[in-house]
């Protein structure tokens, strides 16, 4: 298909080439996509949701959240959802609307955080890999192949028992679990650029290779790394879930999604809305994530195959 | 004419890659000099070599051995600073326009780049770095307007303008054109080359222009260097080799350019067969197979460079015995 | 080195039509607007005849020959109005199957790159193989016997028909291209760049070969290229195309030697010729006008050294020539590069 770029533009053309940062051509194209859109939107209204429940804690100190969303009240046990009590209330009669918001901090949070710790461990071992080749790669990689060949579960709860239950260490948990695509990843990526002409050009002036991964590799390397860590927010939430449902991560009465399942469970056949409300966040925030993460890929990725 | 001075003299200059199949004789024992404001083509096909002397010269492969002397001076023996300064003297142009370039730098950036990197001018210096990048691009003839594009946004020609005005960026002396008009549209590729020449005519440069389209090289040329597999199999003045070329794949070379001109052909010598892999290569001359001329002798022998005529050198036992 | 007079003869005028397109209008639908890429284009093929289409980078050419296999995506794609006659029959009103059969069996395409045009994980006499299985009714151990001599045909030993296609060089690979478009033996081949990514001394070998063979099925062939060299040498008849129109088109010969549009003559300055003696290439100042926005005018206004007034805001026609040679300008009677 002979389709030309629009800004082939003619010698007498005056003023007609755009002054567009490559920020904002890639969120032109991120905006046309409208899932990625919902996607956006989404996380957006979580990330709302996340400053206005830790604004108020923070103002109230913690009054509101020790009496509506811990305090137990059994008067409204399983309630079920009614207009003073939108989503109904859980086994100790707590307004499960409000403990699910409060639980946000912790998916967002913690899933974030994981995943940080993740590409801020592993990415530095695979952009080392990717970019002296050889004998360094072979090792970081086997190294990583080891990580990876423990299942994820397993390798944090490992981690968790090991160390102890507490929020830092589902932190390292995670994190440690996560490294090893990270690095794989990255190195593909520094791979994939480290052979272009612009680096050798780069070389043939003299750069040193720390200019060169820092200013040219890294730049160009971090479109495939950007959405891997959109998307594994997604699987690291889902795994903050995973982990306090079997008892090793968040622990109640912290509103956790996770957590709050765990109790739900035996209570599905008379009080489904305890289930069924945070498996609904937990799936839609997810969701949200991935989408996110789709759109950013193709808003980023054709531009860089020009 | 005043007497042109030496400026780049390779000697026996050889590359070798180690592959799991055996080793990879890129550039095998090539010499050769440059005067100052001169020009050596190097025309070769797929696995010749030429991309990689280009390269080695300027020491982005480390030569395997071999002797290059750049004003007077063995760079090979050269530490990792004098390098760097060196470099400044010695740029390189590439042949994709499309990969040559970081996507994420300006025009402005990518020229600026260099200067920056020599240390020529501090990162803080904004209005000098720009006056140098105007008058660069001045130079290539980019319009001003395009100092703030990304080179995705701009067309294959103006690309390569841009990769120009950034190896001239530091006023170097001698540059490796490294197939720099091959990936161009044909009425692009003639203001490329005008302006290489304009601009070697002003500077003073000199140049290693590397390309397998011999009847690019033809005019921009002072003298022209044939490759094959990693061997040099001519060497003459420009003029000297269309007129009369000798080693027979550079006639087969020759005769294989098809002419814009339905009344003419050349005599044309087909080859038979393909390239062989330049790895594990057999010995003897490399191109005997497929050579109309061979003899019992070119499959063993060793075959050297030799001076045929005054300046024009051939690597043949045939045209050599033929002609003593 | 010395060069040879050809003596070619003028050609059969008396030949059957086998393709026509008849104005041929092709856009692209896209979101920053409409791609302007085929306007008004006529063009003949006769039997056996190669045709050279010169063209360069956005000005239609592969459009064209998309066009006439009717391998456009439509969207974003679309047949604005032409006919493409093959045989009579206008390939852009018969239905899918139908074109279906004519695809491989009475139009073949060849394409550029002959990495991506071959499967990677089927062997090559399968691949040949199964081009003529499609079309022809016959078994397989038939077709097997048929691959075998098209591959001989094309210059590859016949012991290499097990082979995968990572195992041919370039050269190679586009021969096993060609073995697979010819195999059904069709009336037309459509040719895009078939020896642009090769060396030059393969492109003579792989050229000389489809002379050859074109002598022997008599097929009609357009040769697409940017390269006047080739044309010159391989071509029957020539057109040269510019932002989605043919320019000038003719005899190979009667267009070499005269050349009537501004921008042929500019491309033929603008290229290095090893047989002349030149000190300074006259390149073409400027660029093609983007498709998406054409000036009103004769597109090659902005570019040319004999434009006058009326060239900027009226479209020529074409203007006959003399014998089978147009050309669209205004100026055509008064320019020449005509070669004594």
């Amino acid at each position: 298909m002979c389709v030309l770029n629009k800004n082939n533009t003619v010698e007498s053309e005056v003023g007609t080439v755009r002054d567009r940062t490559l920020f904002q051509q890639a969120w032109n194209q991120f905006k046309r996509n409208r899932r990625a859109m919902v996607g956006l939107w989404i996380i957006t209204a979580l990330i709302f949701i996340l400053i206005v429940t830790i604004v108020i804690d923070f103002l109230t100190d913690y009054s509101i959240y020790d009496s509506f969303v811990i305090k137990q009240n059994l008067r409204n046990k399983l309630a079920k959802p009614s207009l003073t009590h939108f989503l109904g209330c859980d086994e100790f009669g707590r307004d499960l609307l409000l403990r699910i918001l409060w639980g946000t901090k912790y998916s967002l949070l913690l899933g974030f955080s994981a995943v940080s710790l993740s590409f801020l461990i592993g990415g530095p071992f695979g952009m080392i890999a990717g970019f002296y080749g050889g004998r360094i790669d072979n090792v970081i990689m086997r190294v990583m192949d080891v990580f990876m060949a423990c299942p994820f579960i397993l390798l944090a709860m490992a981690i968790v028992a090991a160390l102890g239950i507490s929020t830092t260490n589902l932190l390292i948990a995670l994190g440690v679990s996560g490294m090893a695509s990270f690095s794989r990843v990255t190195r593909a990526s520094v791979m994939a650029v480290k052979d272009k002409e612009y680096i050798e050009a780069a070389r043939a002036v003299g750069a040193s290779d720390l200019r060169i991964i820092v200013q040219y590799i890294f730049p160009n390397a971090m479109a495939p790394i950007l959405v891997q860590i959109t998307l594994r927010i997604g699987t690291a939430i889902l795994l903050v879930a995973g982990l306090s449902y079997i008892g090793l991560g968040i622990q109640p009465p912290a509103p956790e999604w996770g957590a709050i399942l765990t109790s739900a469970k035996m209570y599905m056949r008379d009080a489904w809305h305890i289930s069924a409300f945070p498996g609904l966040f937990l799936v839609t925030t997810v969701v949200a994530f991935n989408l996110f993460g789709d759109g950013l890929r193709d808003a980023l990725d054709p531009k860089l195959k020009k | 004419m005043a007497e042109r001075k030496e400026l780049l003299r390779v000697e026996h200059l050889k590359k070798y890659f180690e592959t799991r199949r055996g080793t990879l004789f890129a550039v095998d024992d090539v010499s050769f000099s440059i005067n100052e404001g001169e020009t050596l083509g190097v025309v070769g096909e797929s696995g010749c070599g030429k991309s990689t002397l280009g390269r080695a010269i300027l020491r982005l492969h480390e030569p395997t051995s071999g002797k290059i002397f750049f004003n007077g001076e063995n760079i090979l023996s050269y530490d990792k600073d004098k390098m760097k300064k060196l470099r400044s003297s010695m740029q390189i142009i590439f042949q994709d326009p499309y990969s040559s370039l970081n996507p994420r730098m300006t025009v402005s950036q990518a020229i600026a780049a260099p200067l920056i990197i020599q240390g020529i001018f501090r990162p803080k210096e904004k209005d000098e770095i720009q006056k140098k990048v105007d008058e660069m691009m001045t130079l290539v003839g980019l319009a001003k307007r395009f100092a703030n594009s990304y080179p995705h946004e701009l067309d294959g020609g103006r690309r390569q303008r841009i990769g120009i005005a950034r190896a001239l960026s530091l006023d170097p002396k001698f540059i490796v054109c490294d197939e720099p008009v091959s990936a161009l549209d044909v009425s692009i590729q003639a203001q490329i080359l005008n302006l290489m020449q304009e601009l070697q005519e002003q500077l003073g440069l000199t140049y290693l222009f590397i390309t397998h389209d011999l009847s690019v090289v033809k005019h921009l040329s002072d003298n022209i260097l044939v490759m094959y597999l990693g061997n040099v199999v001519e060497l003459a003045d420009s003029r000297e080799l269309f007129k009369k070329p000798l080693h027979p794949y550079t006639k087969a070379l020759l005769s294989a350019i098809p002419i814009p001109d339905p009344d003419l052909t050349m005599e044309r010598i087909l080859l038979e067969g393909e390239i062989t892999s330049p790895i594990n290569l057999p010995v003897g001359c490399r191109f005997a197979k497929r050579c109309s001329l061979m003899r019992p002798d070119c499959l063993t022998g060793k075959i050297t460079l030799e001076e045929i005529e005054p300046g024009h050198f051939v690597a043949c036992n045939v045209v050599a015995s033929k002609l003593n | 080195m010395h060069w040879i007079q050809n003596s070619k003869s003028s050609g059969d005028n008396n030949l059957e039509k086998i393709l026509e397109i008849k104005n041929l209008t092709v856009h692209y639908e896209i979101e920053d607007g409409t791609v302007h890429a085929l306007n008004g284009i006529n063009l003949v093929l006769e039997e056996g005849v190669t045709l050279g289409l010169i063209g360069e980078t956005g000005a239609g050419k592969t459009t064209l020959a998309k066009a006439i296999m009717r391998i456009i995506p439509q969207p974003p794609g679309k047949v604005v109005s032409g006919e493409v006659l093959f045989n009579g029959t206008n390939l852009l009103k018969i239905n899918n199957a139908a074109m279906r059969k004519i695809r491989g069996e009475q139009i073949s395409m060849i394409f550029q790159d002959p990495m991506s045009s071959l499967n990677p994980v089927m062997k090559v006499g399968d691949q040949i193989a199964e081009a003529i299985k499609t079309h022809e009714h016959i078994s397989s151990v038939e077709a097997n016997q048929k691959a075998c001599e098209m591959i001989e045909l094309v210059g590859i030993n016949a012991e290499r028909m097990d082979e995968y296609p990572h195992q041919f060089s370039g050269g190679m690979k586009q021969r096993v291209v060609i073995a697979i478009a010819l195999a059904c033996s069709p009336k037309v081949l459509i040719a895009d760049e078939p020896t642009t990514a090769l060396d030059v001394t393969i492109q003579a070998q792989v050229l000389e070969m489809m002379q050859n063979i074109k002598k022997k099925f008599n097929t009609a062939t357009i040769l697409i290229t940017h390269d006047l060299g080739i044309v010159a040498q391989n071509c029957e008849k020539a057109a040269i195309i510019y932002a989605g129109e043919i320019v000038e088109c003719g005899g190979t010969r009667e267009i070499f030697k005269d050349m009537r549009h501004p921008y042929t003559i500019g491309l033929m300055n603008s290229i290095p010729k090893i047989h002349s003696d030149e000190k300074r290439l006259f390149p073409i100042k400027g660029l093609m006008p983007d498709p998406m926005s054409l000036p009103p005018g004769c597109r090659f206004y902005e570019r040319c050294k004999f434009a006058i007034e009326k060239c900027k805001n009226e479209a020529p026609e074409m203007v006959h020539v003399g014998g089978e040679h147009w050309a669209r300008c205004f100026l055509v009677k008064s320019i020449s590069n005509r070669v004594e």
